[in-house]
């Protein structure tokens, strides 16, 4: 599908802020998560949505979180090798955010989701994002009658996941669960 | 609903089931309290998580507007995209292959101070002919590097000259075919055809990720012809002295750039892109002497006399790109790369984590580059070394 820079303009629009929360939670940083946007959107422009993925809103999400775990990814290679290396080379930027008081908290959640297979973990992120068992369907690649069973097997493992690193948290997480 | 299904549960409590169905689900739970106490349990789960996802949310505050982000986008296309002319074009594309190196405009104006040494080295070259112009006999391909470290005064007169050849100051070219798009290939023995050499591409990719895009690329080609009135403006305008003027209306030179393939990768906000191309060819006319252009070009940088002599006359001219650098925004080291030496550029700001870089070498007459945003040197080294 490629389309006019007005289609362009108004999917920009209508989707915009919830690619931005979706990459927000993710990689928890905001100039990330409007570089991440911005790219989501220039491979829209650029190649256009595939025609055989009738949702546009499902295809930006499945775009920005493969953009948001390849970051994690890079991100995860860049500490380690400073672990490696001892090095303090200044680079590493503080969110703001992190520091605030739900920081424990966070930081469990994160830890969770981290923790679950990277499908189990998109799966959550993205119905948490507002997408329907359809549009998960096909982020996904399995038929829609198969999402409810992953949710609840997801569901299941980051309730799991999360008391554990609530215990790492040395008993601070705050979570309900 | 005949059995217990979880998934099917999960289903009903998210309402995402079909009226038939769901009516199913309903009319089962009724006569099920394993069923109802599993739905229970799974309504409280699923509170609880979205309970805990919610508190990665960003500030409603922190949420950037969607008309200022989609300005931001225009403006980031426009600037990505925005044409320069054929000449600046052909001399940037055809010596350097920086301009793709960098995407913030300090960068650019770097790639353009390059391109302009390069566009010196070719304008120059018209000066000390002493013969017939149309012979061209010697040709100029690129084999080797040379830094010149320049500071922003001498940045500043070099984009000066070359916003003096933009305007026609110094004739205009004609051009013998267009710069291409990138158009998309299918694979690199496509673009292998393509190009006529052989394309190669890393093995080690540390994101493990497909190319964004596999494009190949036309330059343009161009023939500039000069008299001696734009001849003598040029002297005038680099205020290079001793340079005797050749004795013919008119000098001829040919400037062909040929395909390139660009690999693009990405990864969030990293980026590596992989360009590959046959040297582009410059047909000088015979019988110019390259070493006191290289001079001339060096004075004119603000490099003393007798340096500028001792640098020009170091350097195989025929071969050698010459680039030049303003080392106090860059760093730069020389690199054993894929098995030659090779040139590293670094940009790194000291309050940013930004960083871009640019790798150059040439081997077996193919010229390569590797300009990245975001990604560790050491790894551009690698995936430059797996280059197969």
């Amino acid at each position: 599908m490629t389309c006019s820079e007005v289609e362009f303009d108004a999917l920009f629009l209508a989707h915009y802020e919830g690619v931005y929360r979706l990459l927000y939670r993710i990689v928890g940083a905001r100039e990330d998560a409007e570089d991440l946007a911005q790219e989501t959107f220039l491979r829209l422009a650029r190649h256009g949505q595939p025609d055989q993925e009738p949702h546009v809103r499902a295809w930006l999400y499945r775009v920005a979180t493969n953009l948001a775990y390849n970051l994690l990814r890079s991100e995860g290679r860049r500490q380690r090798r400073q672990q490696a290396y001892g090095a303090a080379n200044g680079e590493t930027e503080t969110d703001p955010i992190e520091i605030a008081a739900r920081q424990d908290e966070r930081a469990a959640v994160r830890r969770a989701l981290a923790s679950l297979p990277e499908r189990q973990a998109q799966l959550l992120l993205l119905r948490h994002a507002g997408l329907s068992y359809r549009e998960l369907a096909a982020v996904i690649g399995v038929a829609s009658g198969s999402v409810g069973t992953l949710l609840a097997r997801a569901e299941a493992a980051f309730e799991k996941a999360y008391r554990a690193a609530s215990r790492e948290e040395g008993g601070r997480g705050h979570g309900t669960m | 609903m005949e059995r217990c299904d979880l998934g099917r549960l999960k289903a009903y409590h998210d309402d995402a089931l079909a009226p038939a169905e769901r009516e199913a689900v309903a009319a089962h739970l009724i006569g099920c309290p394993a069923c109802q106490q599993a739905l229970a349990a799974l309504a409280e789960r699923s509170r609880g998580v979205a309970q805990c996802l919610t508190t990665l949310d960003p500030e409603p505050a922190a949420v950037p507007a969607a008309r200022q982000a989609l300005a931001r986008f225009r403006e980031a296309q426009r600037s990505h995209a925005s044409a320069p002319s054929p000449v600046r074009i052909a001399l940037q594309r055809s010596v350097t292959m920086i301009r793709e190196t960098f995407g913030n405009s300090r960068w650019r104006s770097l790639a353009i101070g390059a391109a302009a040494l390069a566009c010196l080295v070719i304008l120059f070259s018209f000066a000390p002919v002493r013969q017939a112009a149309a012979d061209f006999l010697g040709i100029f391909r690129v084999r080797k590097f040379a830094v010149i470290p320049i500071d922003p005064t001498q940045q500043q007169k070099i984009e000066a000259l070359l916003r003096q050849a933009e305007e026609g100051r110094f004739g205009a070219p004609t051009i013998l075919r267009e710069e291409g798009e990138p158009e998309p290939v299918a694979d690199l023995a496509a673009a292998s055809a393509r190009v006529g050499f052989a394309v190669r591409a890393p093995t080690i990719l540390p994101w493990g990720v497909p190319p964004l895009s596999l494009t190949v690329q036309a330059g343009p080609a161009l023939r500039y012809e000069m008299d001696r009135a734009v001849i003598q403006a040029l002297l005038e305008a680099t205020q290079a002295q001793g340079i005797k003027l050749p004795a013919v209306d008119k000098i001829t030179l040919v400037l062909d750039v040929p395909y390139s393939v660009i690999q693009e990768y990405g990864f969030g906000t990293g980026r590596l892109t992989i360009r590959q191309m046959a040297s582009p060819q410059v047909d000088i006319p015979a019988g110019v002497d390259l070493t006191a252009i290289g001079e001339a070009g060096f004075k004119f940088l603000g490099i003393p006399d007798a340096d500028a002599l001792r640098l020009a006359q170091g350097i195989d001219w025929t071969s050698t790109l010459v680039i030049p650098l303003p080392t106090n925004v860059l760093q730069y080291r020389e690199v054993t790369v894929d098995g030659v030496v090779g040139l590293l550029v670094e940009h790194r700001p000291a309050q940013s984590s930004r960083r871009a870089a640019f790798l150059l070498w040439q081997k077996d007459g193919v010229i390569y580059s590797i300009t990245t945003r975001d990604v560790d040197p050491l790894v551009t080294m690698q995936v430059a070394d797996s280059m197969r």
